[in-house]
């Protein structure tokens, strides 16, 4: 049905609709009308019989009153004139029946009375109604009436309904076969141009307006939505046209890059391998197979896993480069750094960076640096490093020793003039009067008694003699006093003497010292020539706790820097010369040598590489000394550093040491 | 077996329903000097008179009953606490002859016919209602007799009386009762 109804066309849409809306209407009219009838027809006869009742029971009062049913029953019989009416009866006060009326003269059943009222069942009206003398009820009257009429009027009713209907049907059907243009005429002329802008997607035309009802407003909107869609096409092709445009600049502009970053990838001396997360290759530059010697056939695969085999022949540790490998691919967001060494003796950098997009890792970009020279010029450097720590050991050394023999020198002078002293006072020695008084008494030799008693010079000798023991006690009093200054001296030769031989023996070995017993040492070296030019120590010491440290290499750091500080005083024309030399602790875990002069002083540009290598501001300096004590101080888990205002203001050296030295890896 | 009983069983019930029906029917059915006090006590509804003779709308409406006891027993006991559009009735037994004159129904009893037949000549033309029950009282010149005929109580109205008299009879009653007297 509701299939039938989509597929037959607006028109006849329309004119069923019509019809269909004015025989439902009809129909509910027709209906409204016949049970506003049934209503009516039943009201009319309950009040039809009613008042009819009513009258009776009015003229039925006496008959009760004084008994008389013959009468009442004569009054009942005015029922009669109704013809509806089929039967009654009268009831008395006590619900009795008291007179009867029937149509066909036959017994019926009366049913008990009730209050007043009136019910239709079975086909029958059924109506009572009270019996009264005044306010007082002294009996009840019934009714009982059929309904014949009824379908006489229905009937009479329908006949009309039916005639109307046809009439209305026939006036609608000839009415809408009219008035449907007014609707269906402009729906029709609309889809119509929506067919022709539909096949041949010209959207110029337009639907000509017809009325200002929906209508109208549905055509002006579709003749709008046909400007628009005019309009967005328009605009449609000019941004296409523009696309393209940018497109085709866009893809210049890609190609230009592309070629540029191919350009670049092949001007470098670098082999280059971009791979993603998978494996696969995705570019490489010719520099990369070329410098792993690479077969057609391997590149060919365009796999990482194949360049990783070929590359596994080539290096010098196969496991280890797998080794390496594996722990890298576990971990593609990282970069790395390492070196690799060829069987055939090449060295490769291999640089390793993450490819990243919008902060996630895609893939990873290999670069292969050939690094043999590199490495073959750092080995050189190293050897000759080496040697120039030999050298200037050596220069060191020599520098020691010319330190040594002047000091050595100095007590030596010392030395001398006590012996020669020495030697001056035995050779003047009184010892001579003891032989002279040995002389007077030998020949005497038996007879002392007699030779003091007799001779005049005896008395004399006890006095000479004991003017003599004074003398000789002054004497080895003297020799006493230079003796003890030679041997304080000897012992000075000896302590330099030992201390150049503990400098110049190759410790290594960690010992717990004392710092200031360290600093100490360190500027008896240097005390005879500080002395010389009357550099004015000064001793700022602390009491700070035993260090565990290489005492050849402290040693080392301290006498250069009191070397440098003395060469400092000297070079400048200080009329003060001071050097403050001290030992201090931090409190915690390390400890400061420092050493202050107020010498000529550091620039400040020279500042930043005085620790470098090679840099000296003396003439015969070879730049070693403050960079092998700055590599030594490094060595041991400390730090030596520098501070100075200026040029002509001095300066300050620190060496900082850990108090235990630092565990080695 | 279990049918027949079954049928016995519905035979004694209708008979014990039938004869309490008829029984009852027995009893409801009034005996004559009721039925008599009763037609007297509705009289007022169906009689106008004067209003001199009812001056307030409260006035008693005076029943007097002559020469028959068990009549005047019934309306005693019905008529207690009755009353006829608000007039109560009131009993008046064995009136005084100026009495009689002032009440507006005499019931006179087959008792004492000349009694009777002297008291309704004296007032004629007075506006009270006199009822007997002979068949000689409309003769009389009564007003309504309440005869017995075939068990039943006739109304018999004298029309000719009560024309003489202030008194209206509605012609509900009129229409009810064997009209004499007025034709002879």
């Amino acid at each position: 049905m509701t299939a039938l109804f989509r597929r037959i066309s607006i028109r006849r849409k329309q004119v069923l609709i019509i019809m269909l809306t004015t025989t439902v209407a009809l129909l509910l009219a027709c209906s409204a009308f016949v049970f506003y009838d049934i209503v009516d027809f039943r009201a009319e006869l309950v009040e039809r019989v009613g008042s009819i009742a009513e009258v009776i029971a009015d003229h039925s009062t006496a008959s009760l009153d004084f008994s008389d049913p013959k009468t009442a029953e004569q009054t009942l019989a005015a029922l009669g004139t109704e013809s509806e009416v089929v039967a009654g009866c009268i009831y008395d006060r006590d619900g009795h029946v008291f007179a009867e009326y029937s149509r066909d003269g036959r017994k019926f059943a009366p049913p008990a009375p009730q209050a007043t009222g009136h019910e239709f069942t079975g086909g029958r009206m059924r109506l009572f109604r009270p019996i009264k003398e005044g306010a007082e009820t002294v009996g009840t009257i019934y009714v009982e009436s059929d309904l014949k009429e009824l379908p006489h009027r229905l009937r009479r009713y329908a006949a009309i309904a039916g005639m109307v209907f046809a009439i209305a049907l026939a006036a609608a059907l000839a009415l809408s076969s009219r008035l449907h243009r007014l609707l269906s005429n402009p729906i029709l002329h609309l889809a119509q141009i929506a067919r022709s802008v539909a096949v041949d997607k010209d959207y110029s035309v337009r639907a000509t307006k017809t009325s200002e009802d929906e209508l109208g407003q549905l055509i002006n909107g579709f003749n709008e939505m046909l400007a628009q869609i005019q309009q967005r096409e328009n605009a449609l092709q000019g941004a296409r046209d523009t696309l393209e445009n940018r497109v085709e600049e866009r893809t210049n502009e890609l190609a230009n890059s592309l070629s540029l970053l191919n350009a670049t990838l092949n001007s470098t001396e670098d082999g280059i391998l971009a791979v993603d997360l998978s494996g696969r290759a995705i570019c490489h530059n010719e520099r990369f197979p070329a410098m792993w010697g690479m077969p057609e056939k391997v590149l060919a695969t365009g796999r990482n896993e194949a360049f990783i085999e070929h590359c596994a022949t080539m290096v010098e540790d196969p496991k280890a480069y797998y080794f390496r490998i594996q722990e890298l691919l576990l971990q593609p967001h990282k970069a790395s750094h390492d070196v690799l060494c060829l069987r055939d003796g090449r060295y490769f950098e291999r640089v390793i960076h993450p490819q990243l997009m919008n902060g996630r890792c895609i893939g990873r970009v290999l670069m292969f640096r050939d690094i043999t020279e590199r490495k073959r010029a750092e080995s050189n450097l190293q050897k000759a490093n080496a040697e120039l720590v030999q050298a200037s050991r050596r220069a060191g050394m020599a520098e020691v020793a010319t330190n040594v023999l002047h000091n050595v020198g100095n007590v030596l002078n010392s030395v001398n003039t006590s012996a020669t002293l020495v030697m001056d006072q035995v050779r003047a020695s009184r010892l001579k009067g003891i032989s002279r008084v040995v002389e007077m008494l030998e020949p005497n030799a038996n007879d002392l008694a007699g030779f003091f008693a007799r001779d005049k010079r005896g008395p004399q000798m006890v006095t000479y003699l004991k003017t003599l023991s004074d003398f000789l006690a002054q004497e080895q009093e003297a020799m006493l006093k230079e003796l003890t200054g030679l041997t304080k001296n000897i012992e000075h030769i000896k302590q330099i003497v030992s201390m150049q031989q503990s400098y110049a023996k190759a410790s290594g070995v960690e010992e717990i010292h004392s710092p200031v017993a360290l600093m100490e040492d360190a500027l008896r070296i240097h005390l005879g020539s500080l002395e010389k030019y009357h550099v004015e120590v000064i001793r700022d010491y602390e009491k700070v706790p035993d260090i565990t440290a290489d005492k050849h290499k402290v040693l080392q750091i301290l006498i250069n820097l009191i070397g440098n500080a003395k060469n400092a005083l000297t070079e400048s024309e200080q009329p003060a010369p001071q050097a403050i030399i001290g030992v201090k602790g931090n409190g915690g875990s390390s400890m400061y040598f420092t050493i202050k002069d107020n010498g000529v002083g550091i620039a400040p540009e020279n500042l930043i590489r005085i620790f470098s290598h090679g840099f000296t501001t003396r003439e015969n300096g070879h730049g070693f000394g403050l960079h092998s004590g700055f590599l030594a101080a490094k060595e041991m888990g400390g730090s030596l550093s520098v501070h100075s205002d200026g040029p002509g203001r001095g300066a300050t050296f620190t060496l900082q040491l850990p108090l235990k030295p630092i565990a080695k890896s | 077996m279990l049918k027949l009983l079954r049928a016995i069983g519905f035979f004694l019930l209708a008979l014990a329903l039938f004869s309490s029906v008829t029984t009852s029917r027995a009893d409801s059915t009034p005996s004559e000097p009721q039925m008599k006090a009763a037609f007297i006590l509705n009289f007022p509804k169906y009689v106008e008179w004067p209003p001199a003779s009812l001056a307030s709308p409260s006035s008693p409406i005076l029943v007097a009953i002559l020469g028959d006891d068990a009549v005047a027993n019934e309306l005693a006991a019905m008529s207690e606490g009755k009353s006829v559009d608000g007039h109560p009735i009131q009993l008046l037994r064995n009136p005084t002859l100026a009495q009689c004159l002032e009440c507006h129904i005499l019931f006179l009893g087959s008792a004492e016919p000349q009694k009777a037949a002297e008291i309704v000549g004296q007032l004629k033309s007075a506006s009270v209602l006199t009822v007997g029950e002979s068949d000689q009282f409309i003769e009389q010149g009564g007003m309504i007799n309440l005869a017995l005929r075939e068990r039943r109580i006739v109304l018999e109205v004298n029309l000719e009386a009560t024309r003489q008299t202030e008194l209206h009879i509605s012609s509900k009653l009129i229409a009810l009762a064997k009209v004499r007297g007025g034709k002879k």
